[in-house]
């Protein structure tokens, strides 16, 4: 286990009138090199959630183990540069951050902040940039030069040089086009699966889930209401429709012809799945 | 008569990049179009070009039958309005009763009626509620609500939505997306929105699909998703009901060309219990 | 940034609360005035009373006035050191051998601890009883006249209030680039010289890309509604005055000209 949660509360504004509590007792562990979807309503608690993950914020009180570090209440952190360099957090619109001249010297920022050598920096930015699908002859371009979806993926590079072990990423397809969104998605896979890391996405996209995704944590008021694999998720009806969740089409598709007196099994997720039942006639079983 | 004419439009960025070229067509009053199109192909420009507020290079744009010019962009500006994507920036006001007001302001209604006004298309939109509160107190979803009302009251009957649910989460889209079909039947509203929602795209009355500044397929929903080859060889998206019906054609069944997920899923359901 | 409590509103309700703002920035005026009447330490219990009841009208805690006062003490004491080194008039009051303190030393500094306790009291009652938005009002319409000299007033309202519009908006962004920019190792407090420049600058530059942003897209959608920079407007917010206004005005100028008038002898007492 490389992430877990101790009755984790988080309050902001403790003991102040405009006291609010965030999260309530979390427990959770989630598995190492495995792609978890963070899902819930907006005001859920799921940033703060994430946002303990490197420490930017800490518990009121229970503990959260990260690798080889624990964050404990209350208690400043001795090496924080050593958690964040381990943990990748990308928050949400993350082209916002982009502020060097050119492609290159913003991406190797993150790790030059970690006492990698200038000349090293730029090696790994450099090959950052070329797994985010950056093509070369942009690295000495200004940010400013590139297009939404383009930023973003510089944005993300930014995170990945830094080699962590955990990548934490808030809305990350958030007002891209659905080509766009995909491709980012897609990106996320090759690097959970090429440089084996742990990647935890918090999103609104069941169809992203359902597509990309292993895991998935349900949070409602700041309380953790289901963690289960995808498949075991998208089961539970009541709990999408709790949690606000808009359900992938197909599983609109599969509950109508429920209505109907046709039940599909429910290893049934995509669209070709879901053809070859009907034309084999393969139903109610 | 149409309520959006377009003319052979040409608009230039930088003078490298072309980014609208030789773009014609028509939107007839009343109707519900949707625009589609990848980020970059032209979509949000083109709804700037029909409010004024870039420069045509070339081209003609006809709003209710009144040329564009810039003589007469306060007369353009009262015909057409536009709900943008991001909803903090599009919030002018301090209250929401203010960012109401401020259009109307603008136009010059009368003083004594403004009140009247506010209050009749907050209540519209369902937030008589919130309206002294601030900016900083709504959600996402209840700024592009205010954002509605705005462009309501001041009386206006064509709106461009520019991909204005893309900032919100699930419930704050599924709100927006049933308030512009109520407006859009009850107000007699002439609907033109820019999206990347395919399910919305397909219960729309008229498509225009843009790739490169340019329109690539024009027509019904039906007629534009029937064109498999283009709308895969541009990458976009199809709705469900279409895949379907596609992947169950290489498994030669048949089913019909409805557009709609209930009538979809009554011929599945009749096919696979008919043995 | 919740400590500060100099310039922020209270949102209560009381008489001051609902004073028109034209009148109340009127009374700041006349009332700052009066402070700085030569009028001695009876004139200014006058004032300070005139201001404890408008304090008591306006249902402002004195605890909270104190709140505001507070980061002054300090240079009230520096001050008042400063005087006993540089003024050598009056009596000695106390004498400690290497250097005397005398009593005009003394009396200078509490009258300016006095005036700027009262000034401090004058502005809270402003600021605290006034949204920053009618403040906005008060003033367009008081510049109103200025416009025959071609200054445009209503312009410059407009910029004011939608600077306060976004004021909350831009505190959150920077609070989230920050937050973004820690996560890729930046330390604003730890580092040399040249890392500090390069932390700020990481915050800065992000926070004007996205300003521009925000002032384009505000632009359009200002422009989309009818706006035209200069041009021909019915404003929607109309203040009016009722006869508390004008007999609260009337107040204060009574006791302006009480002060005048009579001042020179309170002083010289």
């Amino acid at each position: 286990m490389s992430i877990r949660f101790e009755k984790v509360n988080h309050i902001y504004s403790e003991n102040t009138p405009f006291a609010y509590q965030a999260l309530q007792d979390i427990n959770l562990s989630i598995a190492q090199g495995k792609i978890t979807a963070v899902i819930g309503a907006t005001g859920s608690g799921k940033s703060t959630l994430v946002q303990h993950l490197n420490g930017l914020l800490l518990p009121s009180s229970g503990s959260i183990i990260v690798n080889d570090v624990t964050i404990k209440a209350k208690e400043k952190l001795s090496d924080v540069k050593h958690l964040r360099s381990q943990v990748g957090l990308v928050f949400q619109f993350a082209e916002y951050q982009l502020f060097e001249e050119t492609l290159v010297k913003d991406v190797a920022f993150g790790p030059k902040n970690f006492s990698v050598s200038e000349l090293e920096a730029e090696k790994m930015a450099k090959e950052a940039l070329k797994t985010c699908g950056i093509s070369e002859d942009d690295f000495e371009k200004s940010p400013l030069e590139l297009s939404g979806g383009q930023k973003r993926r510089v944005a993300i590079a930014g995170i990945i040089a830094m080699n962590p072990s955990i990548l934490v990423l808030d809305e990350p397809t958030a007002g891209l086009d659905p080509q766009g969104a995909k491709s980012m998605m897609e990106l996320f896979v090759k690097i959970n699966k090429t440089k084996n890391v742990t990647v935890i996405i918090v999103t609104h996209n069941m169809e992203h889930v359902l597509s990309y995704c292993d895991d998935v944590v349900v949070l409602e008021n700041g309380k953790i209401i289901m963690q289960c694999n995808k498949e075991e998720f998208f089961k539970q009806k009541e709990y999408m429709e709790r949690a606000a969740i808009d359900p992938p089409v197909v599983i609109t598709f599969k509950n109508l012809c429920q209505q109907r007196g046709v039940n599909f099994s429910s290893d049934v997720l995509d669209v070709k799945m879901l053809a070859d039942k009907i034309a084999k006639r393969c139903v109610n079983e | 008569m149409d309520a959006v004419r377009v003319k052979d439009l040409c608009y230039n960025y930088t003078s490298d990049r072309t980014t609208l070229k030789n773009v014609s067509f028509s939107i007839e009053k009343g109707s519900y179009t949707t625009i589609i199109g990848h980020n970059g192909s032209g979509k949000s420009t083109l709804a700037k070009l029909l409010l004024g507020l870039l420069e045509k290079k070339s081209g003609e744009i006809y709003i209710n039958d009144l040329e564009l010019n810039l003589d007469n962009l306060d007369k353009i500006r009262n015909n057409i309005g536009i709900v943008f994507q991001n909803p903090d920036n599009q919030f002018i006001g301090s209250t929401v009763r203010d960012d109401i007001a401020f259009g109307l302001e603008n136009h010059c209604f009368k003083r004594e009626e403004m009140d009247e006004i506010i209050e009749k298309f907050a209540k519209e939109v369902n937030m008589t509620k919130f309206l002294e509160s601030e900016p900083t107190k709504l959600s996402g979803g209840q700024k592009q609500r205010v954002a509605i009302a705005s462009v309501l009251a001041m009386n206006l009957n064509i709106i461009v939505f520019d991909e204005a649910t893309s900032m919100l989460d699930p419930t704050g889209k599924r709100d927006i997306n049933r308030l512009i079909k109520k407006i859009h039947q009850e107000n007699e509203v002439t609907v033109i929105s820019i999206t990347h929602d395919i399910e919305e795209v397909a219960q729309s009355d008229n498509v225009i699909v843009l790739e490169e500044g340019q329109i690539a397929l024009m027509g019904s929903p039906k007629q534009v998703f029937k064109n498999e080859k283009i709308m895969v060889k541009m990458q976009l998206d199809i709705p469900f009901a279409y895949k379907l019906r596609n992947e169950l054609a290489k498994r030669n069944v048949k089913i019909s060309d409805s557009l709609d997920l209930e009538r979809v899923a009554d011929e599945v359901c009749q096919y696979v219990l008919k043995k | 940034m919740n400590n500060v409590t100099l310039g922020k509103y209270l949102p209560l309700d009381s008489f001051v609360h609902k004073l028109d703002p034209r009148i109340k920035i009127c009374i700041m005026v006349v009332l700052m005035v009066a402070v700085f009447l030569p009028c001695g330490f009876w004139g200014h219990a006058i004032v300070g009373g005139f201001l404890l009841i408008a304090l008591l009208a306006s249902k402002i805690s004195v605890k909270y006035v104190y709140k505001s006062f507070k980061p002054i003490i300090f240079t009230m004491l520096f001050l008042l050191v400063i005087n006993v080194l540089v003024i050598r008039t009056g009596d000695v009051l106390i004498d400690f051998g290497f250097i005397s303190i005398y009593t005009d030393a003394v009396i200078q500094t509490l009258y300016i601890a006095i005036r700027l306790l009262l000034m401090i009291v004058v502005t809270t009652l402003l600021t605290a009883t006034t949204k920053p938005l009618d403040l906005t009002l008060g003033i367009e319409d008081l510049l109103t006249p200025f416009e025959k000299l071609g200054m445009r007033t209503h312009d410059l309202a407009m910029m004011i209030s939608l600077a306060l519009r976004f004021i909350p908006s831009l505190l959150e962004e920077a609070q989230r680039i920050l937050k973004a920019q820690a996560s890729r190792g930046v330390d604003i407090e730890n580092g040399n010289f040249k890392e500090k420049i390069s932390a700020i600058l990481s915050l800065i530059v992000p926070l004007f890309v996205s300003c521009f942003q925000r002032a384009d897209d505000l632009a359009d959608a200002m422009e989309a509604r009818g706006y035209i920079v200069g041009g021909k407007r019915v404003r929607y917010k109309q203040l009016h005055l009722n006869w508390k206004d004008v007999i609260t005005l009337c107040a204060s100028l009574v006791l302006l000209v009480f002060l005048i008038v009579v001042g020179p002898k309170l002083n010289a007492l």
